[in-house]
């Protein structure tokens, strides 16, 4: 267990730099972007009041209250989403290969840890967990940080203010990151990990069995999704509508928990078995 | 363990399960912030709104949410547990029923409860299933899926069997299920396909009768036919009995409508040469024709009804709708609701009640009858979404058992929602 957090750690702090970059790009974009774009409607909104001298209450008509809403449709505000999402899917890769084609080959240190070698593994997987969760957890916080600002900015009568519940549910994207329940937050993230795992043990294969490994680690993935969607095949063309809701939830359950099961016990094996430095 | 080397790490922990922590711990607070809705009683007595549940939209600013309102309060989608809400449910209570009770039975039956029927003793359910396009024999081929649950014995039979003359269909769909003794009455909508070969006709009743031991096809009937329409007139048939309804029927009610093209204002150069759509009826289109089709289950007799003049003059304006041996005629005039209901056994009217909604202008009532209950449920068409009437009358007494109010209370005292019914269910 010691070992264990003591290999997270390690490789926490060895993104870190990046990961650093990754928070500073979100905060700033997010709040530029409020700024911006709530500049940008009071201009839209003085011109239509003293260059077109409308009433307000035509203006109004015309233009529309402004929203969070409209600052969430954004490239400031979605951009270092994608940016956050697409680093870490990188990294996802680039914290296994790091160890081997590094300045000296790391990952012979780390397999001589005297541990048994799946706690490599598990760092590493609880590393990106704990990453995604961190800029989850940022991007929570920017939520009432960049409505904050469009209060200062915009005059009350001329916004809608929202709670942090209704921007989330106005905009279809944010809903998969922050899901209405935390029965539903465990699921979309347990998926997630899952996946993550899954993306292991094919890079695994590959350190294993390079060339042939790659084809070794697709028919892995390729497998643990149809594993993984099997029971909803069933539903839909074997057996229709068989299964009740709950029990479809259920078999999904098995079916993710054999997926992890799977990957992990293959991963062990190619660890201690076949991993080629 | 140093806490000095891990403090990065441990800072980022906390700032998630505090953030996540916090934002979900809200969240389960937000759900029970919701408005509470309920009945504020006028006059009458409370009891009668036990059979009456309303589903409605909630609308307040960002938020959509579905809620159901019956006498002990209103419940939000949001406020159901987590796997009711997670799959949803059927929209038919009826069916959630016989998927609590009869949890096996219903594996693989989807549809609405016009493919069930219910008595004491067993449960049906019959749909017609398009089998598709078959190569080799070059047929289109329907099949009658049927499943009787026998509720003592908790046992069921089953069976698939072609339609006949599938391929002569475009599309079948079943609209009643009936038990008459020992025979089981399916009774479809067929439209003819262009396979047919029958230029004539474009839609057909059927009535097909299986034994109930068997389930093997024994009479198929073909109970009314429209023919095709063309740009001068079409016909039009509507199912009037209540399609929500499982419990024994003695009737099955069939509106026709024949629409013909009117007297041709001046302005009719514009239509000439332009194709119109046969299924948009435009606005010089007047219905010649309206009749009332009623086919006994009994004896598989397919008649046509003798309305008094009075009553056929309703066709056109009135909502019909059907109970048991009663036809019902709701026609909505300024400010009041006349309900006449006519007995086809004894083609005689059987009672005439004029109910009054106490307010001039309202949107469409839902209006539902259940017995010898009226349930009339009226918006006003001004202050949309907000004030909604519930009223209950005895129909053979035209007594008002109670009036009131749906009445939204919202935890944060704005006024800033609307609320629109979308279905009402009396059982």
């Amino acid at each position: 267990m010691n070992r264990y957090i003591k290999l997270v750690n390690f490789e926490f702090n060895r993104f870190l730099k990046i990961y650093l970059v990754l928070i500073g790009i979100t905060i700033a974009s997010q709040i530029l972007g409020a700024i911006i774009r709530s500049n940008q409607y009071l201009n839209d909104m003085n011109d239509l009041l003293y260059e077109q001298l409308m009433t307000r209450e035509a203006a109004l008509e015309q233009l529309g209250k402004i929203s969070f809403y409209h600052i969430t449709q954004t490239v400031w505000f979605m951009g270092p989403i994608a940016i956050c999402i697409v680093t870490l899917l990188i990294y996802m890769f680039f914290i296994w290969y790091r160890d081997w084609f590094g300045k000296n080959t790391f990952i012979y240190r780390l397999l001589m840890l005297p541990t048994a070698r799946i706690n490599v593994y598990f760092a590493k997987a609880t590393t990106i967990l704990l990453m995604v969760f961190g800029l989850v957890a940022i991007q929570l916080l920017m939520l009432p940080v960049g409505r904050r600002v469009l209060q200062w900015m915009i005059p009350v009568d001329f916004r809608v203010d929202q709670t942090i519940r209704e921007i989330l549910t106005s905009f279809d994207y944010l809903m998969i990151l922050f899901p209405s329940t935390f029965y539903e937050f465990v699921i979309h993230y347990a998926i997630g990990f899952a996946v993550v795992l899954v993306v292991f043990t094919a890079i695994l294969f590959e350190r294993s069995f390079r060339w042939k490994g790659i084809v070794f680690g697709l028919i892995f993935g390729a497998f643990a999704v149809t594993i993984f969607i099997f029971p909803v095949i069933v539903q839909a063309f074997i057996l229709p509508e068989f299964f009740y809701p709950i029990e479809l939830f259920a078999l999904e359950c098995i079916a993710g928990l054999v997926v992890v099961s799977l990957s992990i016990w293959t991963s062990n094996y190619l660890l201690k078995k076949k991993i080629r430095v | 363990m140093n806490i000095k080397r891990y403090w990065k790490m441990i800072a980022t922990l906390s700032v998630i399960v505090l953030t996540i922590g916090t934002f979900y711990i809200q969240s389960s607070f937000a759900a029970s912030e919701f408005p509470d809705i309920t009945f504020k009683t006028v006059s009458g007595s409370e009891e009668e709104l036990d059979n009456l549940t309303i589903n409605a939209s909630y609308h307040e600013a960002e938020l959509y949410q579905r809620v159901t309102i019956n006498r002990q309060g209103s419940t939000f989608q949001e406020q159901l547990p987590f796997y009711e809400r997670f799959f949803g449910s059927s929209m038919y209570p009826e069916i959630n029923r016989y998927e609590k009770d009869y949890r096996n039975f219903m594996r693989g039956k989807v549809g609405g409860t016009n493919l069930f029927f219910e008595d004491d003793s067993v449960l049906v359910y019959a749909d017609v299933m398009y089998e598709g396009y078959n190569h080799n024999t070059r047929i289109t081929d329907y099949s009658f899926n049927i499943d009787v649950l026998d509720k003592q014995a908790v046992e069921n039979h089953s069976t698939e069997l072609s339609v006949p003359n599938g391929n002569d269909y475009a599309w079948i769909s079943v609209e009643d299920v009936q038990i008459v003794q020992d025979k089981l009455i399916v009774i479809t909508r067929n439209q003819l396909s262009n396979r047919s070969g029958d230029e004539e006709k474009e839609e057909e009743v059927h009535g097909y009768t299986f034994d109930l031991e068997t389930l093997k096809l024994e009479n198929n009937q073909e109970l009314l036919s429209i023919p095709r329409g063309d740009e001068e007139s079409f016909s039009r048939l509507s199912m009037m009995n209540d399609n929500l309804n499982v419990e024994p029927e003695k009737y099955f009610l069939i509106s026709k409508v024949v629409m013909e093209q009117g007297v041709l204002e001046e302005s009719h150069e514009e239509y000439e040469g332009t194709e119109m759509e046969v299924n948009e009826a435009p606005n010089n289109m007047i219905a010649t024709e309206q009749s009332i089709f009623v086919y006994d289950y009994e004896t598989a007799k397919m008649e046509e009804l003798n309305l008094p003049n009075e009553l056929e003059s309703l066709l056109e304006s009135a909502r019909v709708t059907v109970q048991n041996n009663l036809i019902y005629f709701m026609n909505q005039q300024e400010g009041s609701l006349e309900v006449t209901s006519y007995n086809i056994e004894t083609e005689q009217i059987d009672i005439e009640q004029t109910f009054n909604l106490n307010r001039t202008s309202t949107h469409e009532p839902f209006i539902k009858i259940n017995q010898d209950r009226l349930y009339l449920i009226t918006a006003s068409s001004e202050d949309i979404g907000k004030d909604i009437d519930v009223m209950i009358a005895s129909l053979s007494t035209g007594e008002l058992l109670y009036e009131g109010k749906i009445e939204v209370t919202e935890k944060d005292n704005s006024t800033d929602y609307e609320l629109f019914i979308n279905d009402i269910d009396t059982k």
